[in-house]
């Protein structure tokens, strides 16, 4: 097996650049009556003749991007705008490839129209089809979106949908998808273990206001035990419940959150999955996975769907690498944007920062640092 | 000294609270205000931990850089200076250092903290020349993470 160097993708690489250079400039907060002459033209350019936006409106929901609620024509559309900074910085070029690509077979939004340079609206922005659905109960809802404890009637149902949407993203043959932007790590070498550790060990050395001694004892455990994948799939990044919408009938109307998809290993995906922090107690006091199936029953059902085997060291490489990357958005770049006042979410980036404390909790008894014997 | 800083927050969290979100129309300015008040209702539980949670984390982060300071590991030996240069002259007899100059001491002990355990982890030290060192940065992990649950779970009873 080769061991891969550190190596962060192109298009991934630039984003990080260009907001450094961004982190030195004002931001302001995005105006929905500037916006709308602008993104006429840019629509009516896209889909060709005039176009006329109406109830352009901000929409609620979500920590990362600028996003707007709005119609063109019969049309129920979102933008999403970047703002200054986000708690997790994305390109949407490649958002708007990896949607293209799993069209049809993942249910997603349909993307309408992508401006990665920001020509347009000043600002990167991705337009899409705004689907129905809501992320959780009404009642008993949860800021964080994370956490969640879907209604019992519809939670079998959701399980088995939430679980083949899963397996289809990883069986896309992606080498007949158009994703110019994504860079293809090779299987059989610790290329994606390494890519994807080297983009969140420079995200927290560019953002954090302060060191810890589990991030760098993480840091140190997973570099010496970068696993290899044996396929290379395309990876969600944030599969996990919140980050999907589904109707009263229990139907899943699409998974949302493409931004961190990239090329690498399914453990990633499954690591996220079954993340003890995003599970919750079941009628019978069971640990559901994402709110929906236990962790083992989980795991099961994706084995014998794919007919691939799970290697557990791997994934737990990639549980303790999931929460090093929560850690890294929550520690560092939230308390990063607020302080530097690039962000439309300036109380939610503070409040998201007291989740650090749950995820370093979660790496220390993982690495067996915290002092409890496990 | 009036009015303490709860008192503060406690006015402006009832005047959001009662007077302007019911008077908010927009969906998600309502959401953000929520938010806000999630902040300041936090903020009010935890503020008086604030300084004694500081001093503590100054404490452990003295302890572990005086024993890097002393240690005769050669591992540990780029840092010996460093180490010492953190906690030097931060103890002035009969006086108390406001909240800011600890904090920004133990940003700097912090980062010193990572070199020690970079420098743990890539060498190969004798298990008994660091072993005090080790005990230290054990203890550290462990009290941390009790302080960063205090500060972050108020209402959850520490171990």
């Amino acid at each position: 097996m080769s061991v891969s160097e550190p190596y962060i993708e192109r298009t991934v690489r630039q984003c990080l650049d260009a907001r450094l250079v961004r982190r030195h400039t004002a931001y302001h907060v995005a105006d929905a009556a500037e916006l709308r002459s602008a993104l006429e033209a840019w629509l009516g350019a896209e889909l060709g003749g005039r176009v006329e936006i109406r109830d352009l409106v901000r929409a609620p929901g979500g920590a990362s991007k600028e996003n707007f609620f709005f119609r063109a024509g019969d049309r129920a559309l979102l933008l999403r705008l970047d703002p200054g900074e986000s708690i997790v910085e994305t390109d949407r070029q490649r958002e708007f490839e990896v949607l293209r690509a799993v069209e049809g077979i993942v249910p997603a939004p349909r993307v309408v129209a992508v401006d990665g340079e920001g020509s347009r609206l000043g600002r990167p922005a991705l337009v899409m089809e705004r689907v129905d659905g809501r992320t959780q109960p009404e009642l008993g809802a949860r800021t964080s979106g994370v956490g969640i404890a879907f209604e019992p009637a519809l939670r079998e149902s959701l399980a088995r949908q939430f679980g083949n949407a899963l397996v289809r993203l990883h069986r896309i043959d992606w080498r007949t998808r158009q994703l110019p932007s994504f860079d293809v790590p090779r299987a059989n070498t610790t290329d994606a273990a390494a890519w994807t550790l080297a983009w969140w060990e420079r995200v927290w050395e560019e953002d954090r206001l302060e060191d810890h001694p589990v991030m760098v004892i993480a840091a140190e455990w997973l570099r010496e035990h970068l696993p290899a994948a044996d396929r290379i799939v395309l990876v969600h990044g944030d599969y996990r419940s919140g980050n999907f919408l589904y109707d009263d009938e229990g139907r899943i109307t699409a998974m949302l959150d493409w931004e961190l998809a990239h090329l690498g290993d399914p453990h990633e995906d499954l690591g996220w999955v079954v993340n003890d922090l995003f599970a919750v107690r079941g009628d019978a006091g069971e640990r559901l996975a994402c709110g929906l199936l236990p962790r083992e029953a989980m795991l099961a059902d994706y084995e014998q769907a794919t007919g691939w085997t799970i290697d557990p060291e791997r994934l737990r490489f990639y549980e303790i690498f999931n929460n090093y990357k929560l850690a890294v958005c929550a520690h560092a770049t939230t308390l990063r944007i607020a302080r530097g006042e690039h962000t439309h979410l300036a109380a939610s980036m503070s409040l998201i920062h007291a989740f650090a404390h749950l995820y370093i909790a979660a790496l220390a008894r993982a690495l067996a640092i915290d002092g409890s014997g496990a | 000294m009036t009015p303490e800083p709860t008192d503060l927050l406690r006015g402006a969290r009832r005047t959001l609270a009662d007077v302007v979100l019911p008077a908010l129309g927009d969906g998600f300015a309502i959401e953000q205000l929520k938010t806000v008040l999630r902040v300041l209702t936090h903020l009010e539980a935890v503020i008086d931990e604030a300084y004694p949670l500081e001093a503590a984390e100054a404490e452990d982060l003295r302890g572990l850089l005086g024993a890097v300071a002393r240690s005769s590991d050669p591992a540990l030996s780029a840092l010996r200076e460093t180490a010492g240069e953190a906690i030097a002259g931060d103890s002035v007899p009969g006086s108390l250092p406001s909240f800011r100059e600890l904090r920004d001491a133990n940003v700097v002990r912090k980062r010193v903290v990572s070199d020690v355990i970079r420098a743990l982890r890539r060498s190969a030290p004798s298990a008994a020349a660091v072993e005090d060192v080790e005990t230290r940065l054990a203890g550290l992990v462990r009290r941390q993470l009790d302080r960063e649950r205090r500060w972050t779970r108020p209402r959850r009873t520490s171990k």
